[in-house]
């Protein structure tokens, strides 16, 4: 039996923080009230556009930030789900949220309705430079969450760190990993921060009035959190994702390995039977096209073979332990020598991969240069 | 038609002072066309061609006019390039006439290219009609442009014809004074056929069509006629004239003008400038002045992907069907691989010629930086062109080398006469003029080396007179000069499509500045690339650019993976379109960052 991960986009924020590029929008609770019961449709039809047959494994509810839905919505969202989907008796179910909305006895009721993983937004542990990215929350925040969450039984939870922050350094950084670590969470997601298109801070970059990190800077903490991340014994396992030995997040892996996901609610992106799909953004227009039709997908593509290899490859090699060639070989009916063999020969020589009898994956020098070495998969 | 009653002329003036509209304008006061046709004739051009079977060049065309002193005319007005880079053609265009209108703009008054067109048309003995156009704008000062004409061109201008052919002012005044004042051709139509091959293109219905004026005898269709330049025999299948729709004639005598078609094949075979003759009695003498077009500048053309090899190739010899100037020879680049070395008559003609074989041919080109021909001259007195850089090599006694000058004619404000001269001294002119045309304009004389001229000079100039200066040269001499090949090597590996020739004088800041212009365009690599800039072994600059060391991205957009591969294929489409040297890889832009310099770092 096939299984798949299915992914839950809340489109909602107390604030639109500086340089996310995400699909988020300032909470609206009239909207919202409209909001969860398309979100409910679009789940009856996304259930049938995966089969009965099929198991999910994996619930990812992210955002935005789905906790600024009331919890009554949430659990009315999960049990929905449960009735329409056949989730695995093993299935993990994420749920993103950030310390700006610590509610009492909220993750009690997340627990209640079947949430086993949180991934907490915390991006900081410095007063000014959560004031820089534009965050509402506070330090001391943070911590409550953290501790609440564990005190309502979630022994697998996730934080989330940037680095490179303009004015950051290496040694504040590893006291922001330090302070993280000291919370002991089963899983840590250590971000760069990178200047996207239509965001506060690509406009403030422009104008001179945001300094990015120097290339020396960011690599340097980067290695700085390597460092300290092995040595309080996590596992690198992706390029920006460190955990204990087996709570990798299992949703991300499925990505990772290019598998199959049906994502609902605005923005959300599918991958199904080859075919690519992604729902419209904009949540008014989510929720008049959801009432109508069922379904609100505004982009459609078939990957042709040598697209979905590229994308498999840009993927994979995110993983530390990259990619198995024979599962590789047996998903696209070709030899992997035949397809990148002149790319394989380059990049060994510049040291940039490693190559062994069943599997390819970034060298450590390749590590720091990922993107460069997926581009030479690309066509 | 008579032959007293034929008038011959071309219209001459700088860019934008109104030649083209005022040539529109007479033809709409003959007659040629109606006003609704005109457009008409722009508009479907492509079906009009179809319709004719043959190309019309409109600007050439034999126009009737009726005079009100009684007497009919026809006017043949022939349609020149103007640009410098086509002086020859104008200079057989102009053979071909027995007057000109000299056009100047009434608001801002002579410009170099009108200069440059008036002594081509003194060379020729012609008469000269001024003709101060624009007069309806306020800002239009025609006497000053009188002064300039009388004192500085030595042209008669009491009675210049004051115009605007945009509004139609002075158009029937125009028409009077081309009868009057320019005299009719003389030539015996008893004598041998001798006529003037003054314009040719290829058509792809008719093959070759040439424009030909006949000087002395007559030509007529069924004709065996021999192109004395090129030595080759054809019999005329058809002969008119263009009023602008062709009209088919059964002959030409001795003063007329109009289009011959005679199964030439190949542009090649008709020459500007060549003699038409008869092959039972040929002429004794051909016609002056015929000479084959040298290439002036010089670059490499290399398609970006090597299988575009074949389609530069065949795009090339399409090309060359059109425009018999460009020449090519396949030539390979250690750097670049196959590709051609390509001549053009001018820097014009080069940037036409590129944007052709990109736009119609859908060729994607690397183009290396243009170069004149330098001339090296060995102790045994042998004498070696040299129209690539990488030629030098190899040449043993060389006893000198030599360099094409030019004299270049600027024309402004004199409130940049200062940063004029700083210009052309960098670029090591010798002033040889310099005249008021009227207060507060002044014209400079140089004489410039050609090569100076390639590397982006006229750019330089007009930043810097905000676009006020009009520059036009020609060609002088060849002249003795301490040259040398300065190399650029990456990662210690000669890039032979880098190398440049300059003076010795300027090799060192010219390397330096180089070096620094590469750096700034080669972007990072995965290892550190050295660029030094070189003359034989001896190294001038240094520049490096460290290797990249970090290019991750932290977050892989959520589950939005077509997105990010979008991306990366985007990322990869301009990869594609760099050029692999060694390890190295090279933007396009590169192998012209040499025109970027200004040789003061």
């Amino acid at each position: 039996m096939k299984s798949i991960g299915l992914y839950i986009h809340i489109p909602y924020c107390l604030h639109k923080c500086g340089y996310c590029d995400f699909n988020s929008h300032a909470v609206d609770p009239a909207e919202m009230e409209r909001f969860v019961p398309a979100l409910l449709s679009e789940i009856d039809h996304g259930a049938t556009r995966i089969g009965e047959e099929r198991e999910v494994a994996t619930v990812f509810i992210g955002g935005g930030t789905p906790t600024t839905l009331p919890p009554q919505a949430l659990e009315t969202l999960l049990s929905h789900l449960r009735q329409r989907f056949r989730l695995a008796g093993d299935a993990e179910i994420t749920l993103e949220t950030n310390p700006a909305t610590l509610a009492p006895g909220l993750f009690e009721r997340l627990r209640e309705a079947g949430v086993n993983r949180l991934s907490v937004g915390i991006q900081s542990f410095d007063a000014g430079e959560l004031k820089l990215l534009e965050r509402v929350h506070s330090v001391a925040e943070a911590h409550e969450t953290v501790k609440a969450a564990q005190a309502a039984g979630f022994y697998n939870l996730s934080m989330d760190l940037m680095f490179a922050l303009p004015g950051q350094t290496a040694r504040r950084f590893r006291k922001h990993l330090e302070t993280a670590l000291a919370l002991r969470p089963e899983h840590l997601s250590t971000y760069n921060l990178t200047i996207e298109k239509n965001t506060a801070f690509y406009n403030m970059h422009r104008r001179g009035q945001l300094a990015m990190a120097a290339e020396e800077e960011q690599l340097a903490q980067y290695q700085e959190t390597l460092g300290v991340m092995a040595g309080a014994g996590y596992e690198h396992y992706e390029i920006s994702n460190f955990c204990r030995p087996g709570r990798e997040c299992r949703h991300n892996l499925i990505y990772w390995n290019n598998g199959e996901h049906l994502g609902l609610g605005p923005g959300a992106s599918s991958y199904l039977g080859g075919v690519r799909s992604r729902n419209c953004k904009l949540p008014a227009r989510y929720i008049r096209e959801v009432n109508a039709t069922g379904r609100a997908i505004e982009f459609e593509e078939t990957l042709k073979p040598r697209e979905a290899m590229g994308e498999t490859l840009m993927l994979g090699l995110r993983l530390l332990k990259g990619i198995a060639i024979d599962a590789f070989e047996a998903r696209f009916k070709t030899s992997f020598r035949e397809v990148y063999g002149k790319t394989l020969d380059g990049l060994l020589d510049q040291n940039l991969i490693q190559l062994d009898d069943n599997r390819i994956a970034l060298s450590p020098k390749g590590l720091f240069l990922a993107d460069s070495v997926i581009l030479e998969f690309i066509t | 038609m008579k032959q007293n009653q034929i008038r011959n002329f071309s219209i001459i003036a700088h860019i934008d002072h109104g030649k083209s509209t005022l040539a529109d304008k007479l033809i709409l006061a003959t007659g040629g066309l109606e006003k609704r046709q005109m457009k008409d004739q722009v508009l479907d051009s492509m079906d009009l061609e179809r319709e004719r079977g043959i190309t019309i060049k409109a600007q050439t065309v034999n126009l009737r006019y009726k005079s009100p002193n009684g007497g009919e005319y026809g006017f043949n007005m022939i349609d020149t390039p103007g640009h410098v880079d086509f002086t020859y053609e104008v200079s057989r265009s102009l053979a071909a006439c027995e007057g000109v209108l000299l056009v100047v703009d009434a608001t801002q008054g002579i410009q170099a290219q009108t200069i440059a067109n008036l002594n081509l048309a003194m060379k020729h003995n012609l008469s000269i009609i001024p003709v101060i156009n624009k007069v309806d704008l306020p800002s239009a000062n025609p006497d000053s442009v009188k002064e300039q004409l009388e004192d500085v061109l030595q042209v008669e201008a009491h009675d210049a014809i004051l115009a605007s052919a945009k509004e139609g002012i002075g158009i029937d005044e125009l028409m009077e004074a081309i009868v009057e004042r320019i005299p009719p051709p003389v030539g015996d139509a008893d004598k041998p056929l001798k006529c003037l091959l003054f314009d040719a293109w290829y058509d792809s219905y008719r093959g070759v069509i040439v424009l030909v004026k006949v000087v002395e005898g007559s030509l007529a269709v069924g004709d065996a006629i021999l192109l004395m330049a090129t030595g080759r025999n054809f019999v005329v299948e058809e002969l008119g004239i263009l009023t602008p729709r062709a009209k088919q004639v059964t002959s030409f005598k001795a003063g007329e003008v109009g289009y011959m078609i005679a199964n030439i094949k190949e542009l090649d075979q008709t020459k500007i400038g060549d003699t038409v003759t008869h092959v039972a009695q040929p002429t004794d003498a051909p016609l002056p002045g015929y000479k084959d077009v040298k290439p002036m500048v010089f670059s490499g053309l290399y398609p970006i992907s090597g299988d575009q090899y074949e389609l530069l190739r065949d795009a090339l010899k399409k090309l060359t069907l059109n425009d018999a100037s460009v020449s090519y020879e396949a030539e390979t680049s250690s750097a670049l691989g196959f590709g051609f070395r390509c001549g053009f008559l001018g820097l014009l003609h080069m940037e036409i010629v590129r944007e052709r074989l990109e736009r119609e041919y859908n060729v994607e080109l690397l183009t290396t930086a243009p170069t004149v021909v330098y001339k090296v001259i060995t102790t045994s007195g042998e004498v070696i062109h040299i129209d690539n850089p990488s030629k030098l090599k190899g040449i043993k006694n060389v006893d000198r080398m030599e360099e094409p000058y030019v004299r270049g004619t600027i024309i402004m404000p004199e409130e940049y006469i200062g940063a004029i001269m700083g210009l052309t001294r960098d670029r090591r002119g010798i002033q040889t003029k310099m005249e008021y045309l009227a207060p507060g304009t002044v014209l400079l004389e140089y004489h410039l080396p050609f090569n100076e001229i390639v590397l982006d000079f006229y750019d330089r100039l007009k930043s810097n007179t905000r676009g006020y200066a009009s520059f036009d040269y020609e060609f002088l001499d060849f002249r003795a000069s301490n040259l040398v090949k300065l190399d650029i090597l990456l990662n210690g590996e000669l890039v032979d499509a880098l190398s440049l020739i300059c003076h010795k004088d300027k090799v060192y800041f010219l390397g330096r500045d180089l070096a620094k212009k590469l750096k700034e365009q080669i972007p990072r690599q995965m290892y550190e690339v050295v660029i030094q800039a070189a003359v034989g072994t001896k190294v001038l600059a240094r520049e490096t650019i460290k290797a990249l060391r970090k290019n991750v991205l932290a977050k892989c957009y959520g589950g939005d993976i077509t997105r990010k591969r979008k991306l990366l294929e985007k990322q990869k489409a301009g990869k594609k379109k760099m050029k692999q040297v060694g390890k190295v890889e090279i933007p396009q832009e590169a192998f012209l960052a040499v025109l970027r310099t200004d040789g003061k770092s």
